[in-house]
């Protein structure tokens, strides 16, 4: 229980249908940081308050020093790099779906359940009901074993249903706002927290047409492939990030968006996770969907071993993004751009 | 609404709001500036002062105010570099103590006995946050004085000082700073219907204070800033008010306590004698109930109690969400069970005969529902340690 409206309502949920429910905090973040007061306390006792409410027994995990390690540790190395991580698929595949759910098993618990919109049969992961809701993309890298053992009570559920239950019952997170910015931290973008772990210096922004420079940035660590703000370009006309030049701390940008750097047909993958782990020795699906982010539409893609080829090219593709991989209604699992 | 907190907050006394009304809109002056409107201002909050101060049995000159008791405490301890504490202090006295080059945490009662020939200043609430239990002040202060007296015979100059926090006390305490015996003093307008960020420091004149904040030279120079003209005449309508109604307000918490404790015992016996009722020694401030059920986690209890609209606190406010283990009770020596079983009552203004009945069996039931909760190994080990304890 993060304390949100999600997963109180899904406790809410498996409580009517009869389970013995108990709550838990995972404790994986508590630092602040400048101008960003870490809300680890107070979604703590929002979610303290609704077990008590709803009469279940509620523990605290503390597993700060394991996010750190597995997951903060990766998404830092990562960046400096120069690639793109999402710390939500690391944190379900290292914390919530690996080490929370030993932990709880542990403790005597048959199941786990969490607030995901997502739904899950027989060890697969299909998508949820609410498609703008969907967020099987941060399970794609989520164990058959691990969805097992795991209830996604909002599967069958929109939002707008989900925060109607919780004023229906008397939940008083109903109202709370969808926590934004980095999910661990809080309202903190992820330039604020990097800006924590790694030394970053101004470097040169190039002009991909002209091989100029025409103006400076933070830290070329700090951007992504794509991205359309945050440098000092003495231009008014919109540039995108097209490359990182991660050892000479340059960006090279383009105010052309159909500059073939932008654009992929076909990208290379590597560690590809399947949920259903009898894929190495049935062999991958060679046609299938691909999501390049959290929300985007399900694309046509080929895959041939590490190779995914999209029917139309994509833009916004980055070095560590995940892509997952669908079958319609079903996430068969993920792969990192390499 | 039945609200049970009010040593954390208190609504505005009706007078009060009446008193300060007119500074908050047409008598907006600034108090510095020198057209007669400003003057009429000045006038008034000076008028507030020396009511402050009439109230205390002291001189306007000895009043500094201040933005609540916090800064109040800071002021306080700003000049001393060697200071003792009890160990019932509030966050705000253990934090000005910890900011000083040399500072102890000494319990209560024995911290006549820790003064050292170079200690300068003693800090003892004069009834705590925690169990509203009411310091010896008197005695300290008594010590205090002969330690002046051997330190003035021995050739040794350094001064010796009594503050006392007495944010919990005005309601039910007489505050005559002479009977007191104090040297300094702090008093929040908050906790006794005036409005929030107000409080005051008494300091005995020819205790030499030294400013927080410098600038426009308010307060004589100890708090610059503009004065909280409205703040202050409301706290001076709530101190008088507190200090007028100190007899009264003892027989009338009284009365409520006897009801709550009616019901409470009634039923006592179905919590099998394991829930403790840590005061009623006549030590305390009489508005004061402290309930302590081990094992259970009182957290829990105030998010029962709150869906009945009953409002109780765990802790002293300002550490309810450090989830830390509060410091004072953990000098009393108790167990962690005990420390998270802690629920404090703290009746005033707001509060009715009639609501005392409801009051005590909506907390019974949040036990009873809670000790439901407590494995079997614990709830047998705190059913005999509460024998043992039995401090009902």
């Amino acid at each position: 229980m993060s304390g949100g409206v999600d997963s109180s309502v899904s406790a809410l949920l498996l409580k009517e249908q009869g389970y013995h429910v108990v709550g838990v905090y995972m404790k994986n973040w508590s630092k602040s940081l400048p101008g960003a007061k870490c809300p680890w306390a107070e979604d703590l006792a929002d979610s303290k308050r609704v077990a008590t409410h709803l009469g279940l027994d509620f523990h605290v995990f503390d597993f700060e020093k394991p996010y750190f390690d597995r997951v903060v540790t990766y998404m830092i190395d990562e960046y400096q790099k120069g690639h793109t991580p999402n710390p939500d698929i690391w944190c379900n595949q290292e914390i919530k779906f690996n080490l929370f759910l030993d932990t709880c098993l542990a403790h005597g618990a048959d199941l786990i359940a969490t607030g995901h919109y997502a739904k899950t049969e027989d060890g697969r992961l299909y998508r949820a009901k609410d498609d703008k809701k969907d967020q099987t993309y941060f399970l794609s890298r989520v164990t058959a074993g691990a969805l097992q053992k795991t209830l996604f009570p909002l599967g069958d559920l929109t939002k707008s249903e989900v925060k109607a239950l919780a004023k229906k019952h008397g939940l008083h997170v109903a109202q709370k706002p969808e926590s934004m910015g980095i999910c661990f931290i809080g309202e903190v973008g992820i330039r604020e927290f990097l800006s924590q772990y790694i030394t970053a210096e101004p470097g040169d922004v190039i002009d991909q047409e002209t091989n100029v420079k025409i103006g400076t940035h933070d830290g070329a660590v700090f951007y992504t492939i794509g991205q359309r703000h945050g440098f000092h370009a003495s231009s008014n006309l919109p540039y995108y990030v097209v490359k990182k030049d991660i050892k000479n701390n340059r960006i090279v940008v383009s105010q052309n968006l159909a500059s073939p750097t932008l654009w992929y047909k076909s990208i290379e993958l590597r560690d590809l996770h399947w949920i259903d782990d009898t894929t190495d020795q049935t062999g991958q699906p060679t046609e299938l969907q691909a999501r390049i982010r959290h929300q985007a539409p399900l694309i046509p893609a080929t895959l041939t071993d590490t190779t995914l080829t999209f029917t139309t090219e994509q833009r916004g593709l980055a070095q560590g993004q995940t892509i997952a991989f669908y079958n319609d209604g079903q996430c068969l699992g993920s792969g990192i751009i390499s | 609404m039945i609200y049970l907190d009010h040593a954390a907050a208190t609504p505005l006394l009706p007078a009060v709001r009446i008193a300060m009304e007119p500074y908050l809109s047409d008598q907006f002056f600034n108090p510095s500036a020198l057209y007669l409107p400003a003057i009429r201002v000045r006038e008034a909050y000076e008028n507030a002062r020396q009511e402050l101060a009439m109230a205390l049995g002291a001189k306007s000159a000895e009043i500094t105010l201040t933005a609540g008791a916090t800064e109040s405490i800071h002021l306080a301890f700003q000049p001393f570099k060697n200071v003792i504490i009890s160990d019932m202090e509030h966050p705000a006295v253990r934090a000005a103590a910890a900011a000083r080059p040399n500072s102890r945490i000494v319990r209560r009662g024995y911290i006549t006995e820790a003064i050292k020939p170079d200690t300068e200043l003693i800090s003892v609430a004069l009834a705590d946050s925690i169990f509203g239990s009411i310091a010896p002040i008197a005695k300290i202060a008594a010590a205090v004085k002969t330690e002046r007296a051997n330190r003035k015979k021995s050739g040794n100059n350094t001064p010796i000082y009594l503050h006392t926090d007495a944010s919990q006390a005005p309601n039910l305490i007489n505050l005559n700073v002479a009977r007191l015996g104090i040297d300094l003093m702090t008093i929040s307008a908050s906790k006794i219907g005036g409005p929030k960020q107000v409080g005051l420091l008494y300091a005995k004149a020819g205790v030499e204070l030294t400013p927080l904040i410098s600038g426009g030279g308010q307060e004589n120079g100890l708090r610059s800033g503009t004065e909280n003209v409205a703040g202050v005449i409301g706290f001076a309508t709530a101190l008088k008010h507190a200090q007028g109604h100190a007899h009264a307000n003892q027989k009338h918490y009284n009365k409520l306590t006897d009801e709550f404790y009616k019901h409470f015992h009634r039923d006592f016996n179905l919590l099998d004698e394991y829930c403790i009722l840590a005061t009623r020694t006549g030590k305390t401030l009489a508005n004061f109930i402290t309930i302590i059920a081990p094992g259970i986690d009182a957290e829990r209890l105030v998010y029962l109690l709150e869906t009945k609209g009953v409002y109780v606190a765990t802790g002293s406010a300002c550490s309810a969400k450090n989830h830390e283990e509060n410091p004072t009770l953990k000098a009393y020596g108790y167990r962690p069970e005990w420390i998270f079983g802690y629920l404090r009552i703290t009746l005033g203004s707001t509060n009715t005969l009639d609501q005392m009945q409801p009051a005590a069996e909506a907390i019974l039931d949040a036990i009873r529902t809670e000790s439901k909760r407590i494995p079997a190994d614990t709830l047998k080990f705190i059913q005999q340690e509460t024998k043992r304890l039995a401090i009902v």
